[in-house]
């Protein structure tokens, strides 16, 4: 080994100030590009293509009587045209995924709430979503303007955005300018078809009731009070779930139940409707996209029973929508 | 913790480097060590605190066993170590064999042991050799340096105590009696230096060879028939992977440390540059080598007994070099396969009128057997490394479409765009830039080489050599290293642990 050479601490100081200075440039720099990045929909996530197309249909919509803020579990489970046909109302429904949570909705409704006043507004989320972390990166990526973020502290905001997937994402969406149409015919993102389908470890396992995040409720708190500034009604449903775990979590879902009343928001008795193993779709809380129509009826009903605005306009409908598959109501 | 995560960078590294930077102004070397020494176990404790007792017991017990060894009359010295270096083989043979063990009797013999699951302390294998090197020392010269502290920073010192490089006590513990006395910003430049291209070698190299390799070896795990072109890209991605990943813990390793002022021996010296099997593991592990050529190879004869004793003892060294990285035959037969190339290379190079291949043509023909031999120690079982030693030998087609998704989507979407199939040319480009770097880039101790980046073994390669490019404390050297370190944290999100953490 040859001989060290030597360095000042002088010297060295100022290297490493460099080095500093040159690395928190680095994350800054990044950090904004993939926040133009997501608020330009050009991330390649399917994620935040979604969550631009649902943007989208805001913003085009002439008049929104319902609203339907959610996760998968609503995208999968309820058809927003059914609904509209069944009640006479407008309704639209924006559904993001389980990644973007409460936190993703409240910003959603934010957006509906600046141009339009739905009457009803129901939030469907996936029945475990009470024990989920709060999701910054939904309130993050869904913000409009600054007041959006509710003074989120900054250093649970740049995690998601220092994150080099999103950029790889943009450079790999500029090499596929032309993608697929994101929705199938009922309004979301096509389930993975069976020869491929790898069933994705699923919230299948019962559910404890102690494993509810009280810090969870804070912007489920601000969608009811929401809610109630622009006079709306709101409705929570909770997602499928899959049996027998269902059933055999009924301590949890009296404690979620207390969870989302305790926020300001209506619970649709009946929900959430357990599962039986042939309803299951590619995760064990979607629904079947064949029985996609029967369960979104269901919800209807489900919904109804707390906001009767939901109630069926022509009673010859009901019939051939529900048919014996009520039994799946809890 | 793992060094690539941001709980290690983000928090316990710069609350240890300032309580570091605090207390060498107030207080002397003895507690800086017992700073450090609290922390590494803090480090260790984080992983699984279950581990953290075996890890103190272990060091409480080599040490109490150590000062028998030192104190005993000559006659019941020898019985002292026999009962250290047995109590820490049998530790290590609970832990990591035990299990592999009972699967044998089971298989074999109508015998059938019931072991519960059994954890792997992380770090055992490490922790164990520097140990029994360090009874063996006691044993041979009693007056070897017997500080407490020391000692148990010496094998816990959080750098090297979960992948290493297997340090020698006569390399450290000197050194830990005056810590503090560097000047703290150098060391603290120049370990970061060496840190980040660390961080750079697994981030951005180690884990995308790993794309490659781990689809391709779990399709022939599946029973799937790789072809030529990708078996051969399975083995070749997989020996950057493992040499990215194991270089870049080392480097981060000796970085580390050098930012509290020790220095670390050297691990790796470009060893896909050999020119021989025997040339390769003068560059490759280097610190495992000379444990195993200074406390097994040796004491079984050396080079001082006849020729087919020699061989057998090559062949012996380089079996248990094989298993212990880890219980199975996979690893066995890796051992032996290196055992048979290197006493094969002893007998070629023996020869009367012996003339060296040239350069070239050495290292290309050393280079390809080291990667086919990579393919059990990385293969789930031995019935799919014969498939993929099959593939490789063209048994089952040349394999021009890829048997597994293509594993870099930016590429392989800009490969389409170009109208060429994504999968193969992109790991083929991402393969030779591999190599590129493997065979004509300079290594960490050349980049370093005026700033002593970290100790030589005698007999083994230091892996220096004279380039041009070599790190200054400059400011746009400065700039470079921040933004690879900004760009290393800003991939955090995608944290793989090392390959040699389970060893």
């Amino acid at each position: 080994m040859s001989p060290s050479s030597s360095i000042s601490s002088s010297e060295a100081g100022r290297w490493l100030a460099v080095v500093a200075a040159a690395t928190l440039l680095a994350i800054v720099a990044i950090c904004v590009l993939n926040w133009w990045g997501v608020s330009k929909g050009l991330v390649g996530w399917e994620a935040t293509r979604l969550q631009r197309e649902q943007l989208r249909k805001i913003e085009g919509a002439p008049r929104i009587d319902v609203v339907l803020l959610g996760d998968s579990t609503l995208g999968n489970a309820i058809d927003a045209r059914a609904w509209s046909e069944a009640t006479g109302l407008q309704v639209l429904a924006v559904p993001l995924t389980g990644r973007y949570g409460y936190e993703g909705s409240l910003n959603l409704l934010r957006r509906v709430a600046d141009r339009h006043r739905p009457q009803i507004v129901v939030v469907m989320q996936a029945l475990d979503m009470p024990t989920r972390r709060v999701s910054w990166e939904g309130l993050l990526f869904t913000a409009a303007r600054w007041s959006d973020l509710d003074g989120a502290p900054l250093w649970k905001l740049v995690p998601p955005l220092a994150n080099l997937d999103l950029t790889f994402g943009m450079i790999e969406t500029a090499a596929r300018p032309e993608r697929p149409v994101l929705f199938d015919a009922r309004g979301y993102v096509p389930q993975v078809p069976v020869k491929q389908r790898q069933r994705v470890a699923g919230p299948s396992e019962v559910l404890d009731p102690a494993d509810i995040r009280p810090e969870k409720q804070r912007y489920l708190r601000e969608i009811g009070a929401l809610c109630e500034r622009i006079g709306a009604r709101c409705v929570y449903l909770h997602g499928p779930y899959p049996s027998p775990a269902c059933e055999a979590s009924r301590a949890y879902r009296a404690a979620a139940d207390r969870f989302v009343r305790g926020a300001g928001l209506d619970v649709a008795p009946g929900t959430p409707i357990c599962l039986p193993a042939e309803a299951v779709g590619d995760a064990e809380d979607h629904v079947h996209p064949a029985l996609k129509d029967q369960y979104s009826e269901l919800y209807r009903l489900a919904a109804a029973a707390v906001a009767p605005e939901l109630r069926l306009r022509s009673p010859a409908v009901a019939g051939s929508r529900t048919g014996t598959r009520a039994r799946h109501l809890r | 913790m793992l060094f690539n995560s941001a709980e290690f960078l983000l928090i316990f590294l710069p609350v240890v480097v300032a309580l570091f930077a605090v207390v060498r102004r107030l207080a002397p070397a003895p507690v800086l060590v017992v700073l450090l020494l609290l922390a590494s176990l803090i480090f260790y404790g984080v992983w699984d605190w279950r581990f953290l007792p075996v890890l103190v017991l272990s060091i409480a017990g080599n040490w109490l066993i150590a000062g028998r060894i030192a104190t005993a009359p000559p006659a019941q010295r020898r019985g002292w170590l026999i009962a250290g270096i047995g109590l820490n083989l049998a530790a290590l043979g609970w832990f990591k064999y035990a299990l592999f063990v009972a699967g044998v009797l089971r298989d074999l013999t109508p015998l059938d042991p019931a072991l519960g699951a059994i954890v792997l302390p992380i770090g055992i294998s490490f922790y164990t050799f520097q140990q029994i090197a360090y009874l063996v020392d006691v044993g041979r010269d009693p007056a070897t340096l017997r500080d407490p502290l020391r000692y148990g920073l010496f094998v816990s010192f959080f750098p090297q105590l979960i992948a290493g490089p297997i340090v020698h006590h006569r390399e450290v513990m000197p050194q830990l009696a005056g810590l503090g006395r560097r000047p703290l910003l150098p060391d603290l430049a120049v370990g970061l230096a060496i840190f980040t291209v660390g961080l750079v070698k697994k981030l951005w190299l180690a884990d995308s060879f790993a794309r490659i390799a781990t689809p391709l070896f779990a399709a022939a795990a599946d029973g799937e028939p790789l072809g030529l072109i990708p078996a051969w890209a399975a083995a070749t991605a997989y020996g950057l992977q493992i040499y990215f990943d194991f270089s870049a813990y080392s480097d981060m390793a000796i970085g580390l440390a050098r930012m509290f002022g020790v220095l670390l021996p050297i691990n790796f010296a470009s060893p896909y540059k050999a020119t021989s099997v025997v040339d390769f593991w003068r560059r490759w592990h280097i610190t495992l080598s000379r444990f195993l050529r200074d406390y097994l190879y040796i004491p079984l004869g050396g080079g001082r007994v006849p020729p087919w004793r020699r061989r057998v003892n090559v062949l012996l060294t380089m079996l248990l070099g094989g298993i212990w990285h880890g219980a199975g035959w996979t690893f066995a037969l890796w051992g032996a396969l290196h055992g048979v190339m290197i006493v094969i290379a002893q007998w070629w190079q023996a020869r009367p009128g012996h003339r060296p291949l040239p350069d070239v043509p050495a290292r290309l023909l050393t280079l390809t057997l080291v990667l086919a031999a990579w393919v059990p120690f990385r293969a789930a079982d031995l019935s799919t490394t014969l498939a993929i030693w099959g593939s490789m030998a063209g048994l089952d087609g040349s394999g021009l479409t890829w048997p597994a998704p293509a594993p870099f989507p930016v590429l392989a979407a800009y490969a389409r765009l170009l109208g060429i199939a994504p999968a193969l040319p992109a790991v083929l480009a991402v393969l030779a830039l591999g190599l590129t770097i493997v065979l004509a880039a300079p290594n960490t101790q050349t980049l370093f080489r005026d700033w002593t980046p970290g100790l030589t073994s005698q007999g083994y390669e230091s892996g220096i050599a004279s380039r041009r490019v070599a790190w200054r404390p400059s400011a746009g050297q400065a700039a470079l290293v921040g933004l690879a370190l900004g760009l290393c944290l800003l991939k955090l999100n995608d944290v793989s642990e090392f390959i040699y953490f389970q060893f």
